[in-house]
């Protein structure tokens, strides 16, 4: 079994401050197979280094699969009504859209990185058979 | 899209953010002013700025009173502000912030709005009001003063009494007048003595008539009188 593949679909900002508003990028990804885990890592060079600055929650090791785009699209709900809602951590014209897809969204706060400059932002998946993204 | 992508973290605030006035000068005369606003950040791409102070909150929408009520707008290294109405000092302040809003410390620059004509006496009356090109009838002399200090005179045969220092001829000294022209520092209420020869009006203004003679005097602020 392959290594996970990660497609970053969207990013809500390339550059953040610490001022309100503009303090936090919102990315949105898709894995081409069920995950159980996924990390992303500001720098380093896989998913054990670089600093952590979002990371799934509370799902791994459970049964629970995150979404696959190709081969599970719609088997995975974080809503179980599968509705729309608004998350009040969106600042206004950021993207509102329904987590019941196939694309998981993360937001890395100015804090995670911590010191201003140029920072490389990596995601990893890790899939059923364990098996980590690679660095690209 | 691959599985990365770069960010960048930039908390720092907009460095070397300066406001000058009309080129930094004490005076001015307009209400209407330019304003210079500097930054010395390198890449200056999606900035903004807001500008207040003691301006004509009619003037532009953007540029009100205070810091509150101003708007951001992009960052332009010059602007034109419509300074309140009255004589006096006046105050103008400007904030720049840069893409991701970081925002710099205020900047601000003063100037004198000195709106008000100094107003020049004939303070001592023409000895003569004929001259002729003729030794002992060619020169007619007076003195005048300002009502303030002054940094410019000039003495001028104009064609009506309403003229302003912009027309007119000036009357050279090539004959032999005297102070009909001058840069320098006068205080208020100071006397100048001026001498005419007939030759140098004739000069500025050719064929036998009479001449309006009409001085005019220049402030700090650069209001010329009227």
């Amino acid at each position: 079994m392959a290594a996970p593949l990660i497609t970053i679909t969207s990013i809500s900002r390339t550059k953040i401050s610490d001022e309100v508003g503009y303090d936090r990028c919102v990315v949105r990804f898709a894995a081409d197979q069920k995950i159980k885990d996924f990390i992303v890592k500001a720098g380093g060079t896989d998913h054990t280094n670089g600093i952590t600055v979002e990371k799934s929650m509370a799902l791994y090791p459970s049964e629970v699969l995150y979404p696959s785009v190709t081969l599970y699209p719609v088997d995975y709900n974080l809503d179980s009504s599968g509705a729309v809602y608004p998350d009040a951590n969106l600042y206004p014209g950021e993207t509102l859209y329904p987590m019941d897809g196939d694309e998981q969204e993360i937001l890395i706060d100015n804090e995670e990185l911590g010191i201003d400059g140029l920072y490389r932002i990596n995601i990893y998946a890790m899939n059923e058979a364990g098996e980590w993204t690679a660095y690209e | 899209m691959a599985n990365y992508f770069s960010l960048i973290l930039d908390t720092l605030a907009p460095a070397g953010v300066t406001i000058n006035i009309n080129s930094n000068a004490a005076y001015a005369s307009t209400q209407l002013v330019n304003l210079a606003i500097g930054c010395s950040d390198a890449v200056k791409t999606g900035y903004q700025m807001k500008i207040w102070g003691d301006v004509d909150t009619t003037y532009d929408a953007n540029i009100k009173a205070t810091e509150g009520t101003s708007v951001w707008v992009s960052y332009a290294a010059t602007e034109q502000v419509k300074l309140s109405t009255g004589d006096g000092n006046k105050t103008l302040y400007v904030k720049v912030r840069d893409d991701v809003y970081n925002e710099s410390a205020q900047a601000s620059d003063s100037i004198t709005l000195d709106t008000t004509l100094p107003v020049v006496t004939i303070s001592v009356a023409p000895d003569v009001t004929k001259v002729s090109k003729v030794s002992g009838k060619d020169t007619c002399s007076f003195s005048f003063q300002n009502d303030t200090s002054f940094v410019e005179y000039k003495v001028k045969v104009v064609s009506a009494t309403s003229a302003t220092q912009d027309v007119g001829t000036q009357i050279p000294t090539t004959a032999g007048s005297t102070n009909m022209a001058g840069i320098g520092s006068f205080p208020a209420t100071t006397n100048i003595s001026c001498t005419i020869k007939g030759a140098d009006l004739e000069t500025a203004s050719s064929g036998d008539a009479t001449k309006i003679v009409k001085v005019f005097t220049k402030d700090s602020a650069g209001n010329w009188s009227v």
